[in-house]
Formats: C-alpha cells, sequence, structure tokens
C-alpha cells in the first residue's frame, strides 16, 4: 500500500525485513543506518527489550532521491522473531509494498527459516495477500560463520528450501562484516518501486 | 512509448540507487565540494584586495560583486552541504559569512532583507539542527537563489528585483506562521512512527504496544511464580 501525493510528488513504500528470530534482521539496517549515516537524515527507531532482542521492531526511514519527478520515500521494518510475537509481525506486514526475507545460514537453523516463512505466507494470506505477488529478496546471512568452522547450510540447499518455488533474486550475506547488505537493499527498493510504476504514472497526470 | 518510460524509469532508479548506495562517503564528496569553495574565494579574495588598495573610498558595483562574490560562494558551498548534514561549524561559518554580506550590503534595499531573512533562518537552523522544520531548509536554499540571482545579473530591473524579494518574503512569513501556529508538540517515538508510516494510527499502535508489554510482563510474572513456587 504505497502512498502516493501527487501534491507533494513523493511515493512512500514500506519494506519489511522477515525472518526467524536471531536471523539478522537487524543488523542489516543497523549496517546500513551506520555506513550511509551521512545520508540518511532520519534516526533508526528501536523498540526493544532489556535483553536487547527485537521485542517490536525496527524501524528506518529515509528518501533514496527524485524518480520521475517524485521523491521516493522508504520505510525499512524489522519484525521480531519470537514465535509468540505473531501479533506484531501482522501489524509490521500490514500495507506491506516488498520484502527481505533474511534466512540463518547455520545448519542448526535449517527448520527455523523454513517455518519461518511458512509464517510469512500464513500472514500475508489472511490479509489476503500473496507472497509469489510481492516482490521479494531472499537474504542468506551469516555467510562468514563459515571461516569460524561453524556448519552452515549450502546456498544450493537454501534455495531448494525457501526459493524453490518463490523464484526471487537471493543472497548470500554477512550483515555483520557487510558482504551484500546494501546490494540486498538495492535490489529490493528496486523490485519494489519499479512494481509502483503503474501507481506513478497516474499520480503523474494529476 | 510505455516501453520508453519503462526504460526512463528503470534508468533514473537505478542511477539514484547507485548514488544513494555508492562507496565514496558523502562527507568525502563535501569536503571536495568545500575545498573547490575555498580556492575559488582565495582568488576572489585577492582581487578585492587590489580593489580596495586602489580605491579604498569608491567601493564600486563590480568590486562589490568580487568581495561578495566570495561569500556568495562559501554560502552556497554550505547551503549544498546542508542537504546532508548539519553542524555547530558549518552553521557558525554560514552565520559568519551573512554578516559579512550584511556589513557590504548596509545600503541596499532589495539584498538587506533577504541577508536578514537568511540570518534568522540560519540562527533558528543552528539551534534546531536536523529537528528544523524540512520548510525551513528549503526556505534558507530559496532565499539563497534568490540573493545570488540578484546580486549576480547584470542589468536587473529594479521592479525585478522588488518582486524577487517579495516572493521570498512572502514565502518565509509564510513558514513563520506554520512554525508559531503548531510548535511541533514533543512526540513519542510510536507517534513518529505512526505518523511517517501512515498504515496505522498512533493511537493504534500505542494501545497495541501497551497491550503486548502487559503480556510480557504478565508472562513474566507467571515463570516468576513458578520458578519461586519449586524451590
Ligand atoms: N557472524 C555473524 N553474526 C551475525 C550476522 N548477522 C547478525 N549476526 C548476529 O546475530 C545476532 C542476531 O542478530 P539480529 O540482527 O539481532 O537478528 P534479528 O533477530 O533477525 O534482528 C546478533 O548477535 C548479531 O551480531 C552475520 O552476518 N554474521
Ligand atoms: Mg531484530
Amino acid at each position: 500500500m504505497a502512498l502516493i501525493n501527487p501534491k507533494k510528488k513523493e511515493v512512500q513504500v514500506k519494506i519489511v525485513y522477515y525472518g526467524p528470530g536471531r536471523g539478522g534482521k537487524t543488523t542489516n539496517l543497523e549496517y546500513i543506518n551506520k555506513k550511509f549515516k551521512s545520508r540518511i537524515k532520519s534516526e533508526m527507531v528501536t523498540v526493544k527489550t532489556y535483553n536487547d532482542r527485537t521485542l517490536f521492531f525496527d524501524f528506518l526511514p529515509f528518501d533514496i532521491g527524485v524518480i520521475k519527478g517524485h521523491t521516493i520515500k522508504v520505510q525499512f521494518y524489522t519484525v521480531p522473531g519470537q514465535v509468540k510475537y505473531n501479533a506484531t509481525r501482522k501489524l509490521v506486514l500490514r500495507g506491506v509494498d516488498g520484502i527481505v526475507f533474511v534466512a540463518d545460514s547455520m545448519e542448526l537453523r535449517r527448520e527455523m527459516n523454513i517455518r519461518s516463512l511458512q509464517n510469512l505466507e500464513e500472514n500475508l494470506g489472511s490479509m489476503n495477500k500473496n507472497l509469489n505477488k510481492i516482490p521479494l529478496v531472499l537474504q542468506y546471512n551469516k555467510r562468514d560463520l563459515a571461516k569460524e568452522g561453524i556448519p552452515l547450510l549450502s546456498i544450493e540447499t537454501m534455495e531448494e528450501d525457501l526459493n524453490k518455488t518463490l523464484n526471487a533474486p537471493s543472497f548470500p550475506a554477512s550483515a555483520v562484516v557487510g558482504d551484500n547488505v546494501a546490494e540486498t537493499m538495492k535490489k529490493i527498493i528496486s523490485l519494489t518501486v519499479s512494481s509502483l510504476k503503474k501507481k506513478l504514472d497516474v499520480g503523474e497526470e494529476k | 512509448m510505455a516501453k520508453n518510460d519503462e526504460f526512463s524509469l528503470t534508468q533514473e532508479l537505478d542511477e539514484a540507487l547507485e548514488d544513494f548506495f555508492s562507496e565514496e562517503d558523502s562527507k568525502a564528496m563535501l569536503d571536495k565540494k568545500t575545498a573547490s569553495a575555498k580556492t575559488s574565494t582565495k582568488k576572489n579574495k585577492t582581487v578585492a584586495k587590489a580593489d580596495d588598495e586602489e580605491s579604498v573610498l569608491s567601493l564600486d558595483q563590480s568590486s562589490q560583486l568580487d568581495v561578495s562574490g566570495a561569500n556568495l560562494e562559501k554560502i552556497k558551498a554550505i547551503v549544498l552541504q546542508l542537504e546532508w548534514e548539519i553542524t555547530d561549524e558549518t552553521m557558525e561559518s554560514f552565520i559568519a559569512e551573512v554578516e559579512a554580506l550584511t556589513q557590504i550590503y548596509k545600503g541596499d534595499d532589495h539584498a538587506l532583507p533577504l541577508l536578514k531573512v537568511l540570518d534568522t533562518l540560519s540562527r533558528y537552523v543552528n539551534k534546531n539542527k536536523v529537528k528544523s522544520h524540512p520548510e525551513a531548509i528549503k526556505c534558507l536554499r530559496s532565499v539563497f537563489d534568490a540573493l545570488e540571482k540578484i546580486f549576480t545579473t547584470k542589468g536587473m530591473a529594479d521592479k525585478q528585483r522588488k518582486s524577487i524579494v517579495d516572493t521570498e518574503l512572502e514565502r518565509y512569513n509564510s513558514l513563520k506562521n506554520q512554525l508559531t501556529e503548531k510548535a511541533p508538540k514533543a512526540t513519542s517515538n510510536i507517534e513518529r512512527i505512526a505518523k511517517v508510516s501512515g498504515t496505522v494510527s498512533a493511537k493504534e499502535l500505542k494501545q497495541f504496544l501497551v497491550d503486548e508489554i502487559r503480556k510480557a510482563i504478565q508472562e513474566e510474572f507467571q515463570k516468576i511464580r513458578k520458578e519461586l513456587s519449586n524451590h
């Protein structure tokens, strides 16, 4: 539900980072916020609990520039991973325009990734939305752990588990190091804004 | 034609994304900008000095422009910089440059009101930094552009100057009204999120969070009780 304001010539898009708890969603946004600090004029807001796990969500809004005469404002959200916070996840998903699914590459997180993706599909379903029809990018995070000798899922396995039917663009990444973090974000913005093209054109005629 | 449209959208989008996520730190870019502004400033200064020595008493239009040209360029660099960041340092030099120009244009009916507006706005921005009303920065830039136009357009008719000045003053006054009418209340994070996101109302979000926190605390208490009764 992108908000398009033809008068102010603004387009606002909402992108949600989804995925299992501890997968690295917050770290993705933190990395971007730090690296491009001077270009991001707003603050990142994190609503969290005492033990530093995302209880509710993170929120990072910024403008990426002017396209076809419209200022493009993007808002990034993350969701809490813990099973019990599904109500929060649903709330954050409201009006979503694009999704990044951050999967954890650690072997022992295989089931959690699959369950979290299912949960995403269910939650979207309850809003009459279909994951196949929403701009989506998959990120296979924590690839850096291979160096530490921690067993990781192979990219092929992750593609097979998560992306077989979706066929979405995917990136191996490391949110702590910053590998492919900006690339992931660029891709989702690009897909999401392109998918809004029709609406942009309507806006322009006014 | 639709094809073309699509092409240009993709291209514009790619360029915007390239720009935003480019590796070159924007601070470095700015330093470069300021550096180039500085060198040209230096050049202008020497010219102005030569003029000063030749005719200290008759500061004619052209030498006036040489001196102010330097200040203008400095201000311009700072105005550009404001797009990225607002620091004490940039704002203080902005204010200083505006003061210098005010000295030079003491008798100029058109420049003076604009300089005064610039001075007020820059003090406001200096005080509020990133929390400044977004219109304030826009207004500051617009007033600066007008000033530059007045200074650099040769042989501009008085009438035209006046109309430029009036437009800017109008803009400034409406901003002033906006700022005084509804001085932004201190809004909570939640309200800000709701306001920016537009998909959830602040009240809704707040209530939701209160409920969630209450639930979390209740669950935690239950666990603690259980823990205690086990011992
Ligand atoms: N080694 C490694 N650790 C990561 C990576 N991304 C996140 N982490 C760590 O994983 C933990 C959970 O990350 P966080 O961003 O809070 O996960 P979220 O629950 O999905 O928001 C933190 O301790 C991070 O430092 C990564 O790419 N590599
Ligand atoms: Mg998190």
